[in-house]
């Protein structure tokens, strides 16, 4: 029986979700963002843009339901022995949240300081965070970029810690997490 | 007897017959002061308004409601100094699909026929954009001051008349086809030719 909230040796279907959810979400927006930028000026790039944009919008909006829901639900006990690795994790779990807030905020920076109008998917239009402004376009443009190697770099780690309990400490962490199981 | 009257007078005759005016003064000649005037227009990307202005133009102005006739609106718009805030968007405006800005840098705008309405002067104008010209009604609200004019008109345009946003473009959820043109021109009177050239009918 699958259970939306954590147990104490399990990551619910809330969690779990959010988790799978939000990683096909930013492989998705990520590997669209690098292909759109060097796309000539046109109607395609428009329409890539688009719609990064709009799955920047469903993650900033998953971000803080992620947020919340990890504030409501009680996470699983470790079962890491390892003080270092304990600390190393929680580390990068917090750095996984700020990166995971300051990707889509920037970026919605960065496209209101550039003078663009913000819809997700055409239905829902969002208002500039400031006016156009070319100081603040590269500043956010910088943020939002950065954000991304800072998050390719965490996940290297994460999976690597993963695949490490999972293959070596074999400790189950693959079945607290997986997905369908 | 007409053999003795000056040829100065016979060609001021001609020049006032010509230009339907014999009763009144010609039409003057005004100069633009730039930072006082404004070309710019409103356009619509998925459903938000922006404001683009285009800085650099010429206009020749020559009215006088007494000289209709006489009249002239002759602007020149040099569309490379085209701003909307945005340098994407300028980029994207100076391509093939939108302006094709490197091959027609110039918009031109010029009256035909300047007509009294029951709402005030309404210009009838060849606009040219991207090489396309179309023929187009232009109202506008002429206000004498001190030392000249100023001369408003806002009007609506549909940017597929003149090939604007070609292709997949022309989706109006992603552009809107209306753009709304707005014009603010500060004038100063200037001794202007037709003057001159009326000097000999006040001898």
């Amino acid at each position: 029986m699958q259970r939306l909230r954590s147990s104490v040796d399990r990551w619910g279907v809330g969690a779990r979700w959010l988790h799978w959810g939000m990683l096909l979400l930013y492989g998705a927006s990520i590997s669209l963002g690098f292909y759109m930028v060097d796309l000539p000026l046109g109607f395609a790039k428009y329409r890539a843009y688009t719609l990064h944009k709009s799955l920047g919008i469903s993650l900033l909006v998953l971000i803080g339901v992620r947020s919340l829901w990890r504030l409501i639900d009680a996470a699983p006990i470790s079962v890491v022995s390892s003080r270092w690795q304990r600390v190393a994790a929680r580390i990068v779990r917090v750095a996984f949240y700020i990166v995971m807030w300051v990707m889509p905020l920037s970026g919605w920076l960065y496209n209101s300081a550039a003078g663009f109008p913000l819809q997700w998917f055409g239905y829902i239009h969002l208002p500039a965070l400031v006016e156009s402004n070319p100081h603040i376009k590269i500043l956010a443009k910088d943020v939002h970029v950065g954000a991304v190697y800072v998050l390719m770099c965490l996940l290297c780690v994460h999976v690597a810690a993963a695949g490490k309990r999972h293959w070596i400490d074999r400790d189950g962490t693959w079945q607290r997490m997986a997905p369908f199981l | 007897m007409r053999h003795h009257l000056s040829r100065a007078v016979v060609v001021g005759w001609i020049m006032a017959v010509a230009t339907g005016s014999s009763a009144h003064a010609l039409a003057p000649t005004y100069r633009v002061i730039k930072d006082q005037s404004t070309l710019s227009f409103v356009g619509v990307q998925q459903g938000e308004q922006f404001t683009g202005v285009i800085k650099d133009f010429v206009a020749t102005v020559r009215y006088a409601a007494s000289d209709l006739a006489g009249s002239l609106l002759d602007v020149v718009i040099h569309l490379r100094s085209l701003d909307t805030r945005s340098s994407e968007r300028d980029q994207a405006l100076a391509t093939a699909d939108w302006f094709a800005i490197s091959q027609f840098p110039d918009a031109t705008f010029r009256t035909v026929a300047i007509r009294q309405t029951v709402n005030g002067p309404v210009g009838d104008a060849d606009l040219t954009i991207k090489g396309r010209t179309k023929r187009i009604a232009f109202p506008f609200v002429w206000a004498q001051t001190v030392h000249g004019a100023t001369l408003d008109a806002r009007v609506r345009l549909n940017r597929l008349d003149f090939g604007l946003g070609s292709g997949e473009w022309v989706d109006a959820t992603v552009v809107g086809h209306q753009v709304d043109v707005i014009v603010h021109l500060t004038l100063i009177a200037t001794p202007s030719v037709p003057a001159t050239v009326a000097q000999p009918l006040r001898r």
